[in-house]
């Protein structure tokens, strides 16, 4: 994978490849950048049509509400995979250091599952409002300005949660796999 | 087991479970999920509350301030103004004693202006001054403290994450907040560079470096003349930005989140007017805003359970009791407030630790009148000051990362910046002991 020449940003977005989910998570991580793009020339609009040409943007409040939650859940499982979820490694970096390899990758195993088992969760309550928005034409807005269905914005934050429980899946794995190749080692 | 002790347990698991190593966002929502199982046997009812917070804790237009502000600063940052900043700065202050010491930190002041994250500044300058600090016979140590110490006004002045935060956690307007960070940056940034002088006087050893390993023989003589037209052209695009900015806010003129739509429209004109940025750049700043947008957003969502537990279980009113029962004493509450958030920043990072600590003191200091806004600031610095202490000082991290000179260690990154840490308690104490010193507007009609 390529790996962005420039850190100053905090870059180095490239996440260990997985078949079938690396693609996805990182055509997801695509769709919000662009959705970032989006909002700023959606407020834009609404900003200089309003002092310009007295004319807002109908809409403009429901789709940036609606517009960052999206974003949120597009990036979130491409997060998850390059590791940029706040965590304090201070213990871990510890561990590491102090060779308690093992207790460190249990650790890292155990963390990663309880991830997966949260986005999980959040899936699982998600699921049913999808469907809800979808059967009974849930929108957002006021009727005759501006409505947009909701269930697509549900449905974003459904597979996200998904996207993301099994991206911390994967990495759980991967630990596992390292804890036993250590223990292999050992003997 | 009562819904106080539920309460407690749960804020000592998470503080427990984030200093072991699970991430923040994760610890916050499992042991909000496990306390509301608990408080009411009902699995069923605990997914719900996880999964509202999932979708409406953030969906509010409030929250599109953090993509469009984090783009506008990203957009500057890769298109090189920090280092223009710099060479303003180093024009006007470099002949100085301990002069670009001053340089780096009014120039950091004026670029934390057009960004809200500490961390980006903190690279930037670690790129752009440090070299030339070295170069000219500055002491490593106290090159790269001035580069972490104020890397922190990044988050103090406005536009910042940290206080769009805390707005949004305790339902006060974005702009009042905004207008509350200005005073205490100014007051910030006046006490370091009065600090700098101080230290270039007294304990020049501090400042400068005598061996001369780090220092290009001969370079102190040569002088970069810059003209008036390149002094010109480094400053007006910030200038121009900030200007947006500010007055758009403050005249009334857009929202908070307008601005910042506004605002980085303009940056990404600028940066392409003056080709400062490529489309694989922009793509990266793109993605980038995405991903922190992302990880800020989901500790917002994470906190937002989290709250709505602690308040399900009545801590928020139990707690506001206790401490007033316990003492009657505001600054003691204080002292206690600023210590802990102290302690928690060694490990955990600053928007955690406001979307922990604020919901458990907000009510006591409502209990108290203290004035909201003023207490925003307050933790913000305190929270900041963590950025700068060991063992978990991010600023410190990504300083050392930035470093091309590999003979400068992550100690001497701690140790120079442990001045900055004081100057830095030293404000919180004036702020605590001087209130109004928050309101710029009423520095100079206090009598």
């Amino acid at each position: 994978m390529k790996r962005t020449e420039d850190t100053r940003l905090g870059g180095g977005d490239a996440p260990e490849p997985v078949p079938l989910l690396t693609p996805v998570t990182s055509l997801m991580n695509a769709l919000g950048a662009v959705l970032v793009l989006v909002l700023m020339v959606i407020v834009n609009i609404d900003v200089f049509g309003r002092w310009l040409m007295d004319s807002p943007l109908a809409g403009t409040l429901e789709l940036t509400e609606m517009g960052v939650v999206a974003v949120v859940y597009l990036t979130i499982a491409h997060a998850v995979a390059g590791k940029r979820l706040t965590r304090s490694d201070a213990l871990l970096g510890l561990l590491d250091r102090r060779g308690f390899l093992r207790s460190g990758l249990v650790l890292r195993t155990a963390f990663n599952l309880l991830g997966g088992v949260v986005f999980g969760l959040i899936a699982i309550g998600q699921a049913p409002r999808v469907v809800d928005a979808w059967t009974r034409g849930y929108f957002n807005g006021n009727v005759g300005i501006f409505t947009a269905p909701t269930w697509p914005l549900e449905a974003i934050l459904f597979l996200g949660a998904v996207a993301a429980c099994l991206q911390f899946l994967v990495l759980a794995f991967r630990r596992l796999r390292e804890l036993r190749t250590l223990r292999g080692g050992a003997v | 087991m009562g819904g106080l002790e539920i309460g407690f347990l749960s804020v000592g698991v998470i503080v427990l479970l984030i200093y072991s190593g699970m991430h923040v966002a994760i610890a916050l929502s499992l042991v909000s999920f496990l306390s509301v199982t608990l408080q009411r046997s009902d699995p069923e009812l605990a997914v719900r509350l996880l999964t509202l917070a999932a979708s409406d804790a953030v969906a509010d237009q409030t929250f599109a301030v953090i993509p469009l502000f984090v783009l506008m600063g990203m957009i500057m940052s890769a298109s090189d103004v920090g280092r223009d900043a710099y060479d303003v700065g180093d024009h006007f202050l470099g002949r100085l004693r301990g002069g670009l010491g001053l340089a780096t930190v009014a120039s950091n002041a004026v670029f934390a202006a057009v960004t809200g994250v500490s961390i980006a500044s903190a690279a930037i300058f670690t790129r752009v001054a440090v070299p030339e600090m070295l170069r000219l016979g500055y002491s490593p140590r106290f090159a790269v403290g001035t580069v972490a110490g104020s890397s922190v006004l990044g988050m103090l002045i406005p536009p910042s994450i940290l206080l769009i935060i805390f707005a949004i956690l305790t339902e006060q307007s974005i702009g009042m907040m905004f207008f509350a960070g200005i005073g205490p940056g100014i007051l910030l940034s006046a006490v370091y560079c009065f600090g700098i002088i101080t230290m270039a006087y007294l304990t020049p050893s501090f400042v400068y470096d005598r061996s001369g390993r780090f220092a290009k023989p001969g370079a102190a003589d040569t002088v970069v003349h810059r003209g008036p037209a390149e002094i010109a052209a480094k400053s007006l695009p910030i200038v121009f930005l900030i200007t947006v900015v500010l007055c758009g806010i403050y005249g009334g003129i857009f929202t908070p989140t307008e601005a910042g739509a506004v605002g980085a429209l303009a940056a990404l004109i600028l940066a392409v007017v003056r080709r400062k940025l490529s489309w694989a750049g922009f793509w990266n700043v793109l993605k980038e805003t995405g991903h922190l947008t992302a990880s800020v957003c989901f500790l917002v969502i994470a906190a937002t359970m989290y709250t709505r537990s602690l308040g399900l279980a009545g801590v928020p009113v139990e707690i506001g009791n206790l401490v007033t029962t316990a003492t009657q004493s505001f600054l003691l509450v204080v002292l206690v407030y600023i210590l802990v958030i102290l302690f928690l920043g060694t490990i955990i990072d600053s928007v955690s630790i406001i979307l922990i600590m604020v919901p458990l003191f907000l009510p006591v200091m409502q209990g108290f009148d203290a004035d909201p806004i003023w207490f925003g600031i307050i933790t913000v610095i305190a929270v900041e000051v963590g950025l700068l202490t060991p063992p978990l000082g991010m600023a410190c991290f990504v300083i050392k990362g930035c470093l091309e000179d590999k003979r400068i260690s992550l100690a001497d990154v701690f140790w120079g910046a442990v001045p900055f840490a004081l100057m830095m308690i030293f404000v919180l104490a004036l702020l605590t002991a001087f209130p109004d010193l928050v309101y710029i507007d009423r520095w100079f009609g206090m009598g």
